[in-house]
């Protein structure tokens, strides 16, 4: 659903990509940090172009595979095990149904000490829209109904990746405030990057003026500056990984210490 | 990345584009991960463990299941 949704927002030409130009940066200056080249590169899903692009300008990788030149989906991936010495994935990976099948495919596909780079939307993102819907539809409906998809957590990042057999996982996340005329410009706005609601348990019906109003106005309550622009929070989590291979570092066998550490601790007297 | 804007240059000289061989040697069905077989006739890429054709359009490799030909499927009349 969300493939289908990015491709036509990809090509529209209002599509808003501050986003992904940051991302994109970050992740082009994360590889360029690496004393590797990576021959066979794949970037997986559906990419911005400004992320093949700066992706490419890295002089760290070979010809990149994408879905420009091979359609796929990520979570059927049509790439052989051990074929790929790098693989990147810009947002949306997370928002497939079965996340922890898609990285080992991609763990599979990659060679021994090929690397994993994602970014992705974090549990922080849109905190501020799904609280405020929360009361709105409480207020209204007397229940909760799910307006804003669950993001990853951090820790679950780090968690799945060791799930999905990757060797030396690091995750780190970026907080980025974004500012608002209202809300509805910034659902508006999420709507134009692809990413409304795709959840199946979803209202069917179109949300009320009323409702809309609420959210409104609750929003500009809790969450606006002096100015009157409302906040929303975006955070992305960083994710890069290897797939094992012997010559990384790895924890030694219990029971394999060459000195007791007793001996250690105890100072000599005698 | 290259080769992709070339061949859709070349695109009204040949009908049927043909696949970079560089993809081709690193790309499986993505049902069983067995090798696929490019059908030169049909311009498909065959995977015979998933009884599943790809197509190929404008030499660009389109892996989805959803569009894929079913060999077991009668054909079309």
């Amino acid at each position: 659903m969300i493939g289908r949704r990015r491709a036509r927002a990809l090509a529209a030409a209002d599509y808003p990509n501050f986003l992904d130009e940051l991302i994109a940066n970050e992740l082009a200056s994360r590889l360029e940090l690496i004393e590797r080249q990576f021959e066979k590169t794949l970037v997986v899903g559906q990419a911005a172009p400004v992320l093949l692009d700066a992706i490419g300008q890295t002089a760290k990788v070979g010809p990149v595979v994408s879905y420009n030149n091979v359609v796929h989906d990520c979570e059927w991936l049509p790439f052989k095990d051990n074929s790929l010495d790098c693989v990147i994935a810009p947002p949306g990976l997370e928002l497939v149904n079965d996340l922890p099948g898609a990285l080992i495919q991609i763990n599979r596909a990659l060679k021994p000490d090929g690397l994993f780079l994602s970014a992705m939307y974090g549990g922080q993102t849109l905190a501020e829209l799904r609280h405020v819907w929360l009361l709105a539809d409480e207020e209204i409906t007397g229940g909760a109904s799910p307006r804003v998809a669950p993001f990853i957590d951090v820790r679950q990042a780090g968690n799945l990746l060791q799930r999905a057999g990757f060797a030396l996982p690091v995750a780190d996340t970026d907080v980025l405030t974004v500012r608002y005329d209202n809300v509805l410009a910034l659902m508006a706005e999420i709507k134009k990057m692809g990413f409304a609601n795709p959840l199946s348990g979803r209202a069917k019906m179109f949300s009320s003026r009323r409702i809309i109003g609420l959210v409104d106005e609750y929003y500009k309550d809790l969450f606006s500056d002096d100015d009157g622009r409302v906040r929303a929070s975006v955070e992305i989590i960083y994710l890069t990984a290897w797939c094992p291979h012997e010559s990384q570092q790895k924890p030694l066998k219990p029971g394999s210490a060459q000195k007791r550490l007793a001996d250690m601790l105890t100072t000599e007297k005698d | 990345m290259n080769d992709t804007t070339d061949q859709t240059k070349d695109q009204s000289a040949e009908k049927n584009q043909l696949v970079d061989p560089a993809l081709l040697e690193i790309l499986v069905c993505p049902v069983t991960k067995q090798p696929l077989s490019y059908d030169r006739s049909t311009n498909e890429l065959v995977s015979q463990a998933a009884q599943l054709a790809f197509p190929v359009r404008d030499g660009i490799p389109i892996m989805l299941i959803e569009e894929a030909r079913d060999l077991n499927a009668e054909p079309q009349p």
